[in-house]
């Protein structure tokens, strides 16, 4: 930061320009130094241009001022002069700034309300803007909708009216932040204070007594919040700043006898956004008071500085009301005062007004979970966004500051594996019934559709198998995905067909799981069918070791039809438990659940089944929730394997599916299309069917893109950052670990390779050696063939098209492949080193 | 092919007129041409007659403004230098240098003969590169009329589909069709699931009529992992009554189609890539129908080479290699029960190395041993040449052969002047 800030000093040999002017401007470009440069150097140049009267002073003077303005401003009739002085020694003295850095990084966002804001508002309704500010636009305009427009233009008017009234030259540029090529209105400093002043308080509010002195300062303000709040239309004018697109949110619950605390809660929705907190200095990470704090009583501000207020107010959740917009409208006439007409002027604010509904999109995700009833606010406007064109230069988010900050619910993905006929659709049907996921009528529906085609039993599984062939042959043949949440974790079931036919789709459900849950019928005779070498449990198993899963939870399914033998649960168990340590499952990672998802037993609900008593420990769901998360690097280049490509329903756009392997994603962002080499612009993202800006490492997402022809998008491809693309092989090494084999893997062998979605032809090319599973040392050079169990290192040759990956070092996800053969899985490996890449873009 | 005349002296030198009957022959042929063979064969050449002289220079293009250049049929005789083949067209080259005196080419101009179909030839070979036996049995499975069976053959999985046609000694890789399949997802967007499988089965389809001719086709196999052959199978049948019904152009196929009905063989294998073929082409359902067929028997022993490899280490030994050297070895000591070896050795350009392969071929017959010659067009064959090219099944275990050390990285022949 200060080398920053030194930087930028040095490149504008400017005294004129303070320390925490550069010091926003920095922050505002993201430590770009040269941005910030021209900024500032813009900025200047501006001011010069304006010719405006006030001098530049001390930040002493400036206090002085404030004070002095902040006493005026509760005086009637005399807002409107000094909020206009005021905003103009604001923007020669930043130098508060410096001194208040979280008042001054609020005020941003007030300031760039003011854009789209008459300054000739009743003077609750300026209160209201004062404290409403949401986080600074930084973009350019959306477009916006005719609503919006008209509404930001008769703003305009009436501010420009306002102002010439005002005989003060207030050039709208300076309070116009949010233009698409400069998108930094943080860098005019702007106190809160200043926002105070602007509060002209025409009406005079009932006897609240007007404080004179700095530190009763944000007291007062409170107190005159709490005071605006009591009145009736405060909803009203909540809904019309909402409509005007200053983003800001209703204020529901204010008490209007609290003052106070009222006030206190309105601070926190003036509260920047978690995103622009975690930016700002530490002093918001810092602020250790407690919400209840808040509550105290006015004299206890008295000895506290500004900023103890703040970090203080930071802390109180909020509440909302909903607005009509019968009642936005009415609010909007208010304003339907006649007015000279600035075309340019009106542009601009227009674009202010606009932005500002972009910022409250920009804030969505990045809002506390626990502020629901902001986040279904938000959605609320983000609906409106989305028929919006999206800005060309959309500002980059930080993805991962605003992930950490998000603290989404724990998003776990897991695989059901299993023979085939073990169960696992109907366990899953049955889990997500249990759950809630699924309600009693669509289940009803199945049942009986399945009785009427003499699939009875097949009800649950329905629920995943949503496909007519899958159901009229009762057996899954794609993976399917569902979602559920459970109180704590949000769920990802990736549903695997057990048919040995379709393990290639199995093996794509795999890789995008974090965890694996492993299904057994325990019936007579079934579970030794599915464990047998040829069945699906061992293989399944196998390959979702090899696949990077380390957990595994084991339902034991079916247990009803043993009448709930423990003895058939432990025989299971001692069969199944050294075989999955020796695939390389450790005991602390296995865990054996009896069920039965035809009756539900154990599942989500205990059982309470007297058969079933010596089984005390946890039922499926609440081992699924014992689970902890994975790490994903969220920071890297972007990493995403494509599942699916098809065209949109009415959109024209091409959405694709896929995991984020490595990385994060947001809308706007120009991605790489691997092996095509074509670049594609992300035109939406969803995760779990809920739009969101951005997603990070480990999210499985929708993603519309613009600017691709859909011959360039296969399942299977790789999206990754453009300054990173993923490599496509043509030849590479890889340490390989042969499965039991029915036939060697020789020189030549054709093979193909697995990778998620990801399937290429390939033969080996060389055995170069066999090692020791153990030591990693090589036992012999240049085998002649490699039997099952072995481990060996080789060099495979991609036949046909190229094979988008990375080094296993370099990508745990991109790097490891399953070698099949003739419908068996011979060998799971991780590739070594890529020693010749194809990357021309073409498809054979 | 026809055997028109056949000259050969003990040796087994002389000179064999043949015509090829169909494309399979011209892979014979191209098997039999070897560098250094004398080919005589009815061509078209541009002459350009120059004013000044009577006889043609045999140089085109050295005075074209003052001759004028015809293009006439000729017979002309060459000395091999070069051949080319490329099966899916059909089409044989074979290029060098002019050996016998004509009208109208000088000695030693080069020429490319087009060999074509009922057009025919005559192979001499020199005394130095005889016609050995391997050549010879080439010449008689050639003329052998029976061994004219074709199967059309459809390897598929969703959205992926090979249609091949499989002959005697050829697998021909006829189209591919590729079409992206969005996964089923919920009810909004499955119409796209749907559309793209039906037109992906209809692409296939389309694939099939153009280039099958299902009245002269032994069989018609299909072979998918999962149900996507049975839907490819429906789907034909539907079609093609419906086709039948409406009167339609392709009526006419679709008619034979219905009528070969009993032609079509449903075969599970793994994925739709071609080299799955092997795999269906071993399968029980194929060998009970095309069980003497070459392909299903060049599959069906692959397959035990690599069973009988895979059960060495308990065996007591293994008793199955590849490899120049080692199965060298093991012929040494008469130990070959089967040996399967690539047609690509005996196209070898050095006279030496296809002698020694024919020594080798001809050594394990006379030990009582199998010499099976595979089709390097076939994907066992294909299969076999990526591993040398060469191996042996044995009938009892050499364990030397282990340390035997593999000291050339790309298993080129080294032969020893024996």
């Amino acid at each position: 930061m200060d080398e920053a800030i030194t930087q930028v000093k040095n490149a504008l040999e400017d005294t004129a320009v303070t320390d925490a002017q550069i010091r926003d401007t920095v922050w505002n470009y993201y430590f770009d130094v040269d941005q910030s440069v021209n900024f500032l150097r813009d900025l200047r140049k501006k001011q010069e241009n304006k010719k405006q009267s006030a001098a530049k002073k001390s930040s002493k003077a400036f206090h002085e001022r404030l004070l002095f303005a902040d006493t005026v401003t509760c005086r009637p009739g005399t807002g409107h002069r000094s909020s206009g002085k005021l905003r103009q020694s604001t923007q020669s003295s930043p130098s508060i700034s410096k001194q208040k850095t979280p008042l001054v990084s609020r005020c941003q966002y007030g300031v760039s309300i003011f854009d789209g804001i008459p300054w000739g508002l009743p003077a609750s309704m300026n209160t209201e803007i004062t404290y409403c500010g949401g986080p600074t636009p930084r973009m350019g305009l959306l477009g916006g909708s005719s609503k919006l427009a008209a509404l930001a233009k008769s703003r305009a008017a009436k501010r420009q009216q306002e102002l010439e009234y005002q005989q003060q030259p207030q050039p709208m540029e300076d309070v116009q932040p949010a233009t698409p090529s400069t998108p930094s209105a943080i860098a005019l400093p702007k106190s809160p204070l200043v926002l105070d002043t602007a509060v002209p308080s025409t009406p005079p509010a009932s006897g609240a007594s007007v404080s004179k002195r700095l530190t009763s300062l944000l007291a007062e303000r409170s107190r005159d919040r709490g005071r605006t709040t009591s009145r009736a239309i405060s909803p009203e004018k909540q809904s019309y700043l909402r409509r005007t697109g200053s983003q800001s949110p209703s204020v529901s619950s204010l008490s209007p006898n609290s003052d106070l605390s009222s006030a206190s809660a309105v601070f926190s929705e003036n509260i920047p956004s978690s995103f622009a907190t975690s930016l700002c200095d530490s002093a918001f990470a810092q602020s250790t008071f407690s919400s209840a704090a808040s509550t105290s009583s006015s004299p206890a501000f008295d000895g506290m500085s500004a900023d103890e207020i703040w970090k203080m107010i930071t802390n109180k959740p909020l509440f909302y009301l909903p607005v009509t917009e019968k009642q936005a409208e009415e609010i909007a006439k208010n304003f339907a005062r006649p007015s000279p007409d600035d075309i340019i002027k009106d542009a601009q604010a227009t674009k202010g007004g606009t932005a500002s509904v972009t910022s409250s999109k920009k804030v969505q995700p990045q809002k506390a979970s626990n502020r629901a009833g902001l986040e279904k606010d938000m959605k609320s406007l983000s609906m409106q966004d989305h028929s919006v064109k999206i800005p060309q230069s959309r500002q980059k988010i930080n993805v991962v500051e605003a992930f950490s900050s998000s603290r989404r619910k724990l998003h776990i993905n897991f695989v059901v594996l299993g023979h085939v006929d073990a169960g696992k659709s109907t366990l899953m049907g049955r889990l997500l019934y249990d759950v809630g996921a699924i309600d009693a009528r669509t289940i009803e529906k199945y049942k009986r559709d399945a009785s009427n085609i003499g699939k009875g039993s097949f009800a649950f599984a329905w629920v995943l198998d949503q496909s007519a062939e899958e159901r009229a042959r009762g057996v899954t043949m794609d993976v399917a995905m569902n979602s559920f949440e459970s109180s704590k974790v949000a769920f990802t079931i990736l549903d695997a067909p057990g048919h040995k036919d379709f393990v290639p789709n199995m093996i794509a459900g795999a890789s995008e799981a974090d965890f694996a849950v492993l299904v057994i019928d325990s019936s007579p005779n079934a579970f030794e069918a599915g464990f047998t070498q040829s069945g699906q449990t061992k293989e399944h198993a196998l390959l979702v070791r090899s696949l990077g899963v380390q957990r595994i939870i084991v339902a034991v399914n079916k247990l009803d039809n043993v009448n709930w033998s423990e003895f058939r649960f432990d025989e299971v168990k001692e069969t199944l438990m050294p075989f999955l340590s020796a695939a390389g499952f450790s005991e602390s990672q296995t865990s054996f659940v009896p069920c039965s998802g035809l009756s539900g037993d154990n599942i989500v609900n205990r059982s309470i089944r007297p058969e079933l008593s010596w089984y005390k420990d946890r039922t499926l769901l609440e081992e699924l929730e014992s689970l902890t998360s994975v790490e994903r690097d969220i920071g890297a280049p972007l990493q995403l394997s494509v599942t699916d490509v098809f065209k949109g329903g009415s959109s024209s756009a091409i959405n694709i599916t896929g995991r984020i392997n490595a990385g994060n994603i947001q809308v706007g962002e120009t991605v790489l299309a691997v092996p095509s080499n074509e670049t594609a612009a992300v035109k939406s993202i969803a995760i779990a069917d809920q739009p969101n800006n951005w997603a990070v490492a480990g999210d499985n997402v929708q993603i519309a893109l613009s600017n691709i022809d859909i011959v360039h998008l296969r399942a299977g491809d790789i999206l990754c950052a453009s300054a990173n693309p993923v490599r496509c092989a043509k030849t590479f090494s890889a340490r390989i670990i042969a499965f039991q084999l029915r036939i060697p893997l020789i020189k030549g062998s054709n093979v193909l390779i697995y990778r998620g979605r990801t399937t290429e032809a390939a033969r080996i090319l060389r055995l170069v050696a066999v090692v020791d599973k153990n030591t990693g040392k090589i036992t012999k050079n240049k085998p002649r063939h490699l039997i099952s169990g072995q481990t060996a290192i080789v060099e495979l040759e991609v036949i046909g098209n190229s094979f988008p990956m990375e080094t296993f070092k370099a990508s745990k996800d991109l790097g490891r492949i399953v070698l099949r053969q003739d419908g068996n899985t011979v060998a799971a490996g991780i590739v070594e080193e890529i020693l010749s890449v194809k990357n021309d873009g073409t498809r054979d | 092919m026809k055997l028109i005349s056949k000259q050969l002296d003990k040796e087994g030198a002389g000179s064999i007129r043949l015509q090829p009957e169909e494309a399979a022959d011209l892979w014979h042929a191209y098997n039999l041409i070897h560098t250094g063979d004398i080919l005589k064969a009815s061509t078209f050449r541009r002459i350009t007659k120059d004013k000044d002289k009577d006889s043609a220079t045999g140089f085109t293009g050295t005075s074209s403004s003052s001759g004028s250049s015809q293009r006439i049929q000729l017979t002309l005789a060459i000395t091999v230098q070069k051949t080319d083949f490329d099966p899916s067209a059909g089409a044989l080259h074979a290029s060098g240098p002019v050996v016998e005196e004509s009208p109208h080419v000088r000695l030693g101009a080069y020429h490319t003969l087009d060999l074509a179909l009922h057009r025919a030839f005559t192979l001499s070979k020199l005394p130095n590169a005889p016609w050995d036996s391997v050549a010879l049995q080439t010449v008689t499975s050639a003329c052998d009329p029976a061994s004219r069976a074709e199967v059309g053959a459809v390897v598929l999985q969703p959205g992926f589909a090979n249609v091949c046609l499989v002959t005697e000694h050829m697998t021909l890789l006829r189209q591919r069709v590729e079409i992206a399949i969005p996964r089923k997802r919920a009810a909004d967007s499955a119409a796209g699931h749907d559309k793209a499988v039906t037109r992906f089965y209809a692409a296939v389809a389309a694939a099939m009529s153009r280039h099958f001719d299902y009245g002269n086709l032994k069989a018609v196999i299909i072979a998918s992992p999962g149900f996507t052959g049975e839907q490819l199978l429906q789907y034909l049948l539907d079609t093609a009554a419906k086709d039948v019904d409406s009167g339609s152009a392709t009526a006419g196929t679709n008619k034979m189609l219905i009528k070969s009905k009993n032609k079509f063989l449903l075969v599970h294998c793994a994925s739709g890539h071609i080299h799955a073929l092997n795999e269906v082409l071993r399968a029980p359902e194929v060998l009970a129908r095309l069980a003497d067929t070459k392909f299903a028997r060049e599959s069906a022993t692959l397959e035990t080479f690599f069973s009988v490899l895979n059960e060495g280490e308990e065996m007591g030994g293994v008793k199955a290699w590849y490899g120049p050297k080692q199965v060298a070895a093991a012929v040494d000591r008469g130990a070959v029960k089967t040996l399967l070896i690539s047609d690509r050795l005996f196209r070898s350009d050095d006279v030496k190395k296809r002698k020694y392969y024919v020594a080798l071929v001809e050594q394990v017959r006379s030990q009582g041993g199998e010499a099976l010659v595979f089709s390097s067009l076939h994907e066992s064959g294909k299969q076999l040449d990526q591993f040398t090219g060469i191996a042996a099944i044995l009938n009892f275990a050499i364990p030397e052969l282990d340390e035997m050390s593999d000291d050339d990285e790309r298993d080129e022949i080294q032969i020893d002047e024996h």
